[in-house]
Order: structure tokens, then C-alpha cells, then sequence
């Protein structure tokens, strides 16, 4: 549905695009991370049509950008970052305006816009003129306008970004009913949002794409991830049995009433080496009551896969 | 091409070019520019039609044309520095750009809104042939082709003015770079009229496009004139529309 094959963008002397590939499927959400600047609007942008990369190719629904722009286009629903409107009309007007260059039918069209205003929470707000609106209507208007086409992709540039905390938990919860029968890629730098929405997600710094897979996935590979153990027996033996054990570290975390160990191991965490931690404290005496992975939020994935890359 | 969906595709372009000429329209109508350009240029147009009546000139609309000609070099670049300019400045152009649109189509949209302002600008100085008319007796034929001339001169301009809308993508660059384009176009006629006849007269007075309605302020219509004129409409449309999909390759 979106494909992405050696995507490359210069500007000027700077190429803020380097090469990058990926694609995501029908009833995907794919989120595109990475810290301000990494190229996340200019990826988006190619696919989009707005701007032509100067190597590689990408198509939107089967249709290439280089050769099928305008059948592309037709497929597609485009937020872009601080999406403008016409502040003179009303939202009515402006959704006939979109839904006409969206080339909805004229029998079509009145059903298109109802659908799109009901998405959207704005079947109230159709009288409404779209300057005196606040910032999260506007942006509400703008996501309702990208579905009036009833496309098949959705491409979404930091759509929650100026929103209050209500309206950004309505914006994730409007794209993952979206996401069930379209493709959706949308991009954020707020990482638990790409973890509460995207079933997958690609990251990208400095114009390049250094990892993809699903947030657990990318946990798992990324981070070596730390156990909680909760044991009965004495701490400073369990903390020496750890000590045996390669490259593992352990925090003691308290001595009462039952004894809380951190131990970080070099590698994720698989059966076998939770099972060599279990012996090695049976041995030292202690009795293992709680073996608990740590929780892996994405913000350390990222830190790691930006850190391994600036190295 | 076999696509059954092309004349379907060319209703909707069709559909497109609509939705795009109302919208730009009604930016006219809701522009305050607008209305200081349109005062602005019948006060000016007015004051230089009354001179030469004051003066027992002759019955005819000759000198008030030629005004009104050199007056688009000001009015022209005002109408046209929003047209491409405003969509980049509120961020529209983005959509715009994306949506299912041809270039040619949004370029046809905006040119053709922009024209239709201009008949309405020119339209209450239709009152100076009939105030004319009351006073003398003036020859329909010389005021006819001075509307004509007028129009097409105002068409060429306002193609050129959407041109560098397109090329510079800033309401103050287009303003700027229209009138710079427009005033050396000007300046071509008048230094034809300075040299002795020959061949770089003639060269200038080709390129001229002051120089060319000239005729048609006597009543000539020549073929000619309007072939010139309308080709060279088309052309610059046509590099607009260029300008504007090599926007996708910066």
C-alpha cells in the first residue's frame, strides 16, 4: 500500500534523506519516529507527490509517484504539519471545495462530507468560519478534509502536535479505528504515542532509517533488558551469585521483607539465561518468589539505536 | 491512453477548475487590496480622462487608453502577487499541491479569477465613452478597439504577473518582480519610439506590447495583434504551469 524503495533528498548541499525503505501494508499503522530534523516531513512529502526524490521511488496503492502521480494522489489523504485553511470560508464550504479537488462525485459529495464531519466530531461546527477557529479544531477540520476521498492511505505529519492532552488522546483513538481498513503512516516524536497507536514503527536520524519493527520487537533487540527477582535468603550472597554470572550487574533494590534484586543482563532476557540466574541464586541458597521482565518503553529504544549510530 | 477512467478524469478537471476560479473569486471580493487597487486605479483613470475635456480637446478616447495602459504597470502586479504567493504563506499550497489537481488546471483556475476581477475593475470607465458621447460626437470604432486593446493588454499582464507568482512563491517578490517585468516592457515601446526607423525599431516595437495595441486604439483590428497576444498568453501560462511542477524538484 505505501512503499518506499532508496529514498533520497537533497537540499542543496545537504542531504537530508538518505536512502530509505520500508513499506506498510492494508490495515497498518505505521509510525515514523525520530527527533526534530531527522528528515520525517521530507520522507513524507516525496510520498505524497509534493516533492520529487532525486533517487529512488515509492508508490502509494500500486500506483508509482514518478509515473502515476494524480491516480497516486487520488488514493490518498494528506495531513500535512501545520496544515493551513482558507480562513475566509466556512467548514462547509471548505470540505465542498477539498472534496471537488478530491474528485468525490457530485452525487457523492454530500454523503463524503457527512461522513467526514461525523469522523471528526464537527457536524455541529459545518456553519463555523475556519479563521476564527482554535488550533484544534483546525487541525480536526484539516485530519476530516484527508478522509473525504474515503482513501485508502492516510499519511499524517505530526497530527496531534498543539492539541491539549483530551484532544490528542481523541486524535490516537480516531486514527486507530481509521487504521483497521486503510494504511496509515503517520510521524511523531512523542514516542509513547507511536507505542499506544503503531503496530509498527521505522526510525529515522539524520535522513537515515536505522531500525523498524513493531515497539516489542524493537525493545527486545535494542535494550538489554533488565529482570526484577524477588527472593527469600540473604541478599549480600544473592548479590555475589549474580556476580558469577557473565557480564550480568545486580542492584539491590531492598532487604525487607523479602529481598528485590535489578540484574541487568547483556542480552535480552530469553529462558536460558533466566534460567542460569534461577541456579546460580539456588545455590547462593535463595529462593526465587518473582522473576519479572522490566518494562522497555521505546524512548530507551531510541536513545540506544541514536546513540549506536552516532558512535 | 486506454484508461477508461480519462474522460471521467477530464469531468473532473473540469469540476476542479470551478471550485478553484470561485474560491479565488471570492479571495478578490474579500481582499482589502482589492478594493484600495480598484478605487485607486478608476480615480486615477478618471482624473486622466478629464484633463484633456477641459482643454476643448477632440471627442476622443485616444489619450485616456493610453493612461489607463500605463497605469496596469501599478494595478497589475497588485492583482497578481497573491494568486500562488497566499497559498504558500498560509500553508495551503501543500494540499493543494497533493490533492488529485493538475498544475495546468490550478494555474488555469487562479488566471482566469484573476481576469474576470480585472473586466470588473475596467467596467465603470465604460462611463467615460458615454460621457464622451454626451459631449461630442466620438467614433465608436477607435473606443471599441481601445477596450479590446485594453483587455488583452491587461491578459497578457496578468498571465505575466502569475508567472512570477509562481517562480518566486512571495507575495512582495511577485509584486516586485512583475512590475520590474512589466515597466521593461514599457520601456521597449519607448525607446522604439525614440530610434530612427529600421530593423531594431522594428525589433522593438515586436516585442513591444504597448507598441502593439496602438492599432487598436485607432479602430484597427488586425489578426495579427491578437494571434501575438493570445500565443504569447498561452506561453506564459504554460511556463507558469511549468514553473510550478518544477517546484516538486527543488
Amino acid at each position: 500500500m505505501i512503499e518506499a524503495h532508496g529514498l533520497v533528498k537533497d537540499y542543496g548541499e545537504r542531504r537530508a534523506v538518505d536512502g530509505v525503505s520500508f513499506t506498510a501494508k492494508r490495515g497498518e499503522i505505521l509510525g515514523l519516529l525520530g527527533p526534530n530534523g531527522a528528515g520525517k516531513s521530507t520522507v513524507m512529502r516525496m510520498l505524497t507527490g509534493y516533492l520529487a526524490p532525486n533517487a529512488g521511488s515509492c508508490a502509494l496503492a500500486g500506483h508509482p509517484l514518478a509515473t502515476e502521480s494524480l491516480q497516486a494522489r487520488a488514493k490518498l489523504g494528506y495531513l500535512p504539519e501545520n496544515a493551513g485553511l482558507y480562513a475566509e470560508l466556512r467548514v462547509g464550504e471548505y470540505f465542498d471545495y477539498r472534496a471537488t479537488l478530491k474528485q468525490v462525485a457530485a452525487n457523492e459529495k454530500a454523503r463524503a462530507i457527512q461522513r467526514a464531519l461525523l469522523a471528526c466530531g464537527l457536524t455541529e461546527s459545518r456553519e463555523r468560519i475556519l479563521g476564527q477557529l482554535s488550533k484544534g479544531f483546525r487541525q480536526r477540520v484539516a485530519l476530516a478534509a484527508c478522509l473525504l476521498n474515503d482513501p485508502q492511505v492516510l499519511i499524517l505529519d505530526e497530527p496531534s502536535v498543539g492539541l491539549d492532552p483530551l484532544q490528542v488522546a481523541e486524535m490516537r483513538k480516531l486514527i486507530r479505528e481509521l487504521g483497521r481498513d486503510r494504511t496509515i503512516l503517520f510521524s511523531t516524536h512523542v514516542l509513547s504515542e507511536a507505542e499506544s497507536v503503531c503496530d509498527r514503527v521505522v526510525i529515522l536520524d539524520r535522513g537515515k532509517l536505522l531500525a523498524e519493527g513493531t515497539p516489542a520487537d524493537l525493545a527486545a533487540r535494542f535494550v538489554a533488558r533488565a529482570l526484577h527477582v524477588e527472593l527469600l535468603g540473604d541478599a549480600d550472597r544473592a548479590l555475589a551469585a549474580v556476580a558469577t554470572l557473565r557480564d550480568a550487574t545486580a542492584e539491590l533494590l531492598s532487604r525487607e521483607p523479602t529481598v528485590r534484586l535489578r540484574v541487568t543482563l547483556p542480552a535480552p532476557p530469553v529462558a536460558d539465561s533466566r534460567a542460569a540466574l534461577a541456579r546460580a541464586l539456588a545455590q547462593a541458597d535463595a529462593i526465587v518468589i518473582g522473576l519479572e521482565s522490566e518494562k522497555t518503553s521505546l524512548e530507551e529504544v531510541f536513545a540506544r539505536v541514536t546513540q549506536e549510530a552516532a558512535a | 491512453m486506454n484508461d477508461p477512467t480519462t474522460a471521467a478524469a477530464a469531468h473532473d478537471g473540469r469540476g476542479q477548475f470551478g471550485a478553484l476560479f470561485r474560491r479565488e473569486l471570492r479571495a478578490y471580493f474579500l481582499s482589502p487590496i482589492s478594493y484600495l487597487v480598484w478605487v485607486v486605479f478608476l480615480v486615477a483613470a478618471g482624473w486622466l480622462f478629464v484633463i484633456p475635456l477641459r482643454n476643448n480637446a477632440p471627442a476622443t478616447l485616444s489619450g485616456a487608453f493610453q493612461s489607463m495602459s500605463t497605469l496596469l504597470i501599478f494595478v497589475v502586479p497588485l492583482l497578481t502577487m497573491r494568486l500562488l504567493a497566499e497559498e504558500q504563506r498560509l500553508g495551503t499550497l501543500e494540499t493543494l499541491l497533493t490533492d488529485p489537481v493538475r498544475e495546468r488546471t490550478i494555474v488555469l483556475g487562479k488566471y482566469c479569477a484573476s481576469l474576470v476581477f480585472f473586466v470588473l475593475l475596467l467596467l465603470p470607465t465604460v462611463s467615460f465613452p458615454l460621457i464622451l458621447a454626451a459631449l461630442g460626437e466620438p467614433d465608436p470604432g477607435p473606443v471599441a478597439g481601445g477596450y479590446l486593446g485594453l483587455l488583452l493588454l491587461g491578459a497578457l499582464f496578468l498571465a505575466i504577473g502569475l508567472l512570477c507568482s509562481a517562480l518566486t512563491m512571495n507575495t512582495i517578490g511577485t509584486a516586485a518582480l512583475s512590475f520590474t517585468l512589466l515597466l521593461m516592457l514599457w520601456g521597449l515601446g519607448a525607446a522604439a519610439e525614440s530610434l530612427a526607423p529600421g530593423i531594431w525599431r522594428d525589433v522593438l516595437d515586436y516585442a513591444s506590447a504597448f507598441r502593439r495595441f496602438e492599432p487598436l486604439r485607432r479602430g484597427v483590428v488586425d489578426t495579427r495583434t491578437l494571434v501575438w497576444c493570445g500565443s504569447l498568453i498561452a506561453w506564459t501560462l504554460a511556463v507558469g504551469t511549468s514553473a510550478l511542477s518544477l517546484r516538486r524538484r527543488r
